[in-house]
């Protein structure tokens, strides 16, 4: 089980990875109330795409088994929000390891 | 992890899949295939696995063994599919539709998705999806076939688009007729009617559509995005 901290720092891995591969211009310093998706966001829909399917590669890696990021079940899971947080995403990520 | 370029292929247990995963595992790749039955193939570069495309879990755990095993997907050819049944649109039932969107729509979704991911990782890739020019000749009996070998071809278009800017190109090919068990299926008469539509009116053989193909992996064709090769057909 990957607990909440280390989802944020494997987002932050994530993030440095596509600042490093030249996707985004600005370095992003990932907490809780970091916009992944929506207002506020620092990613286009490129560097979001490549954020995720990163994100999940280190997932899969850390927990030995690959865990799906998929929208839709983020949006159901938190559906008053319009944006996506890091705090949130780390939220489903430790409800799908409880599945 | 090693130099050998790793292509997936679906659909390896006959017909155009068996050919290209033979073709290509004879030549620098290490071909990956998978189809619902057991392997045909016995090759030292070719490894199968039991896989039906249309059932997301099944594509994931495979793609992901794949991965874990590389570390790499250099090359996908989505080839898996049910062929033209032959039958008026009146009289194709409910289940015969959902099951050929489920393994040649679906199916081709799940694996590109997996793939793709992959391959934006390694900001490189190249993907090519097996249509058919039954599409464009719109053929009385292959209403539920052509319909879901347009969508392949429309969801690989805009694939192309959505993936060029990580360095992957996405092509498709759209053979006429070739023989292989399920073509010689559909019987003598209706080969014929689908010869004569054909503007090279000859059946093609594996060798010419593994030539798109190896046109399309070439380090040269890095920009050739999007298109569609018509095999025989003018269009």
């Amino acid at each position: 089980m990957i607990a909440g901290k280390r989802v944020l720092e494997l987002l932050q891995e994530s993030f440095d990875s596509i600042y490093r591969s030249g996707l985004v211009k600005d370095q992003t310093k990932v907490n809780d109330d970091t916009v992944l998706l929506g207002n506020g966001s620092t990613v286009d829909s490129i560097a979001f795409v490549t954020l995720v399917a990163d994100f999940e590669d280190r997932l899969d890696r850390e927990n030995g088994q690959p865990i799906y990021i998929v929208l839709s079940d983020i949006h159901n899971f938190n559906p008053s929000k319009s944006s996506l947080s890091a705090g949130t995403l780390a939220q489903y990520i430790a409800g799908q390891q409880g599945e | 992890m090693s130099d050998v370029p790793v292509m997936v292929i679906t659909g390896t247990s006959r017909g155009i899949g068996r050919g290209m995963a033979a073709h290509f595992a004879a030549e620098e790749y290490r071909v990956e295939g998978c189809s619902r039955g057991p392997s045909t193939l016995q090759m030292e570069r070719y490894r199968h696995t039991q896989v039906d495309v249309g059932d997301e879990r099944q594509v994931r755990e495979w793609t992901a063994a794949i991965k874990n095993l590389y570390r790499r997907i250099d090359v996908l050819v989505c080839n898996a599919g049910i062929p033209p049944a032959a039958t008026s649109l009146a009289l194709t039932a409910a289940g015969h539709f959902d099951q050929v969107m489920r393994v040649n729509l679906a199916g081709t979704f799940y694996v590109c998705r997996e793939v793709a991911k992959l391959m934006m990782l390694q900001r490189a890739g190249r993907i090519v999806t097996i249509s058919s020019i039954t599409a464009d000749l719109h053929e009385e009996g292959t209403s539920i076939y052509s319909a879901s070998k347009s969508a392949v071809t429309e969801m690989t278009k805009v694939l192309a688009k959505e993936l060029a800017p990580m360095g992957i190109t996405c092509n498709v090919v759209a053979p006429s007729l070739i023989t292989t068990a399920a073509v010689e299926g559909l019987g003598e008469a209706i080969a014929a009617r689908f010869l004569s539509k054909q503007t090279v009116q000859r059946v093609i053989t594996l060798d010419e559509i593994c030539n798109v193909i190896s046109f399309f992996l070439s380090p040269a064709s890095s920009c050739i995005t999007g298109q569609v090769i018509h095999m025989g057909l003018a269009n």
